[in-house]
């Protein structure tokens, strides 16, 4: 993976928020069939059976907390994931014209369904963003960590197939019910959409390593114990960071900044505690300015790291993925040898 | 139109697919109140006899179900397996933070595997994630890759793609191995029409324009793929296809001069459109009926919603 590199290109925010403690929990018993036709569009199938698949599923969800949230205000968006990711996407593609770049293919990531449910939202980024000829799909079902397995499919792609250069990844995240917004005593999810470059020859990062570890989803969904599951949840990521940093031949002490996601400071301190980094290493003013922003956290924390923090070529960045029942984390190398203008 | 070529680095070892029970079109248009006319159309033109319709069984039992008699008949340890791709072309599969692919994964017992989906193309979903599993074993990230299609329409019967096709349901699994020599993956090409997003929820225009763009984009995508490994269209010994009907496989297949008896159309009259499932059920049927034979040339066609057309050369 020496010559695959990525560069955050841009995160789009609804201009609406709502105060943290306002944000609507969604339980099986309230959401209801009127709900969900305020929300969603073309079902394809009767809105009652859809309804009733999301409220069997909606139960296997474990309750949040409202309490959860590391900022007073969350993003709530008015229009569906796929308009968001036309709005980051229109933005990525700014940069990309002005250093010329062709994208041979687009990732479109994400963690929640589209309430525009039948429409193919990889599709419709091709086409609004002009880029005839790229191949487009959906990398999805990892929960928050849905953008570093886009990730890794991208560095794949390019890994070997000779005529792709460069792979656009747009992801959007909009909870509406049935989708609950809090999630355990880990975060408040905030809509959001963001986008990045995974490029052989254009980069800001050079992704040396990508390690992304599975566990027991099942599990990881029905204990009611939150500090046990955070537990579970900090060794994870330990695991995927112990594996990433043998793999290139480094220590933690090498790492210069770790990008945690935006959740509660308990997660973030249980992962920096099994990681053996010091908390003053992990960059923390994504979650305070944001709050947790799910796949989107990636490129907002590059982003805003690349404004608050002095790297020198060569630095350690650990970037850290959470989600139920997996843990990823990238290493990545600051080192603009090919800066996107 | 884009070609992904990188030949040898890995084959499909052994394919296999659960579908639920099947319906008559007369039973299904009975109940649901299609009227004669369309009923007429489905049968007598576009060449469709069933559909085929959970009865209770969840997705994931329909999954694990494909995937276990596979595993079993292959005697491939769970355990073995390095990534497990779902792909899919219906939305309703799981709602996160609960996935289809994680509780899968646990369910079949893969607990090294890394799970995730592709999809996003509808009924060409299967393509792309051949594709990416394909990748993972040239990258050395993979040697073994699960690949598990499965659609649900949770108990509705509403399946009409009006005046195109009548959907099923079904699961399949497919095993890509490291140097497998069986089946190898020679070539694997996309095209997409992004202006078509909107799928079977688009207005009319979008219908008429992709009925106009079909068999141009078909023919287009078989004759680039074929040129992309040097080869003739009388070089491919059987074209497994997507079971949408038979008129629009008429339609290509004297757009590309083929033989129609090199043509695998088994299953649209037996089973029918079973949405994702298509390619590897009828592979699997292919294989099993000794319509492929060892060292055969093998194109898979598709198309999804959205649009996508997907085309793969396999070496059996």
């Amino acid at each position: 993976m020496h010559n695959i590199g990525v560069t955050p290109l841009a995160f789009h925010l609804p201009s609406f928020r709502l105060p943290a403690d306002q944000c609507p929990s969604v339980t099986a018993t309230g959401f209801t069939v009127e709900a969900l036709e305020r929300y969603w569009q073309d079902f394809i199938i009767e809105p009652e059976l859809l309804h009733r698949f999301f409220v069997q599923e909606l139960a296997s969800t474990p309750p949040g907390s409202n309490g959860a949230s590391t900022t007073e205000m969350i993003y709530v968006a008015e229009h569906p994931n796929s308009d968001l990711a036309v709005e980051a996407g229109l933005q990525a593609m700014v940069p990309l014209r002005a250093a010329g770049l062709n994208v041979q293919a687009l990732i479109y990531y994400s963690a929640t369904l589209d309430s525009r449910a039948a429409w193919s939202t990889p599709c419709r980024l091709q086409h609004t963003l002009e880029l005839r000829g790229a191949d487009a799909f959906t990398v999805a079902q990892k929960g928050t960590n849905s953008n570093f397995a886009a990730l890794r499919v991208a560095a794949d792609m390019i890994s070997v197939e000779e005529s792709v250069e460069n792979v656009l990844l747009i992801g959007a995240e909009r909870f509406v019910p049935p989708y609950s917004r809090a999630f355990r005593d880990w975060w408040i999810c905030g809509d959001s959409a963001s986008a990045l470059l995974v490029s052989r020859r254009s980069f800001k990062y050079r992704l040396r390593c990508l390690v992304i570890q599975d566990a027991d989803e099942t599990a990881a969904l029905s204990s009611s114990d939150n500090r046990q599951i955070t537990a579970m949840m900090a060794r994870l990521v330990q695991a995927a960071f112990d594996s990433a940093i043998h793999d290139v031949g480094l220590r933690a002490s090498d790492i210069r900044m770790v990008l945690p996601p935006n959740c509660g400071l308990d997660l973030v301190s249980a992962i920096a505690r099994e990681c053996d980094i010091p908390l003053e290493n992990f960059y923390l003013n994504g979650r305070r300015s944001f709050g947790f922003l799910g796949t989107s956290d990636l490129v907002v924390n590059l982003c805003g790291a690349a404004h608050d923090v002095t790297l020198e070529p060569g630095d350690w960045i650990a970037a850290f993925g959470i989600a139920t029942g997996s843990a990823a984390c990238a290493l990545l190398e600051y080192g603009p040898e090919a800066p996107l203008k | 139109m884009k070609g992904t070529g990188i030949g040898q680095v890995a084959g499909i070892r052994a394919v296999t697919y659960h579908l639920p029970p099947a319906l008559s079109l007369e039973e299904w248009a009975q109940r649901t109140g299609v009227p004669q006319g369309a009923l007429d159309q489905y049968q007598d033109t576009l060449g469709l006899r069933v559909v085929h319709a959970a009865n209770g069984e969840t997705p994931i039992d329909r999954a694990a179900r494909a995937v276990e008699e596979l595993l079993d008949a292959e005697q491939i340890h769970p355990e073995s397996i390095d990534a497990l791709i779902i792909y899919h072309s219906l939305y309703f599969l799981a709602m996160e933070p609960r996935t289809f692919a994680g509780q899968l994964r646990q369910r079949i017992g893969a607990r090294r595997a890394l799970s995730f989906s592709v999809s996003g193309q509808h009924c060409a979903s299967a393509m792309a994630a051949l594709r990416v599993a394909r990748n993972m074993i040239a990258a050395g990230n993979a040697r073994t890759v699960l690949l598990v299609s499965c659609d649900s329409f949770l108990g509705s019967l509403r399946r009409e793609i009006p005046g195109i096709t009548v959907m099923g349901e079904a699961a399949s699994a497919a095993i890509l191995q490291a140097g497998w020599e069986t089946n190898r993956i020679l070539t694997i090409s996309t095209h997409v029409e992004g202006a078509l997003y909107k799928g079977l929820t688009g207005p009319a225009k979008d219908d008429e324009r992709f009925r106009l763009m079909y068999y141009l984009a078909s023919r287009r995508l078989i004759r680039k793929t074929l040129q992309s490994l040097s080869l003739k269209i009388e070089d491919i010994r059987v074209i497994i296809p997507h079971n949408i009907n038979w008129p629009s496989w008429e339609g290509i297949l004297s757009g590309i001069k083929y033989p129609p008896e090199r043509f695998f159309g088994d299953n649209i009259d037996r089973c029918g459109h079973v949405l994702s499932s298509d390619l590897i059920v009828n592979l699997t049927d292919a294989i099993r009926l000794g319509r492929i034979q060892k060292g055969d040339l093998v194109m898979m066609f598709t198309v999804g919603l959205g649009a996508v057309w997907g085309c793969s050369v396999l070496q059996h």
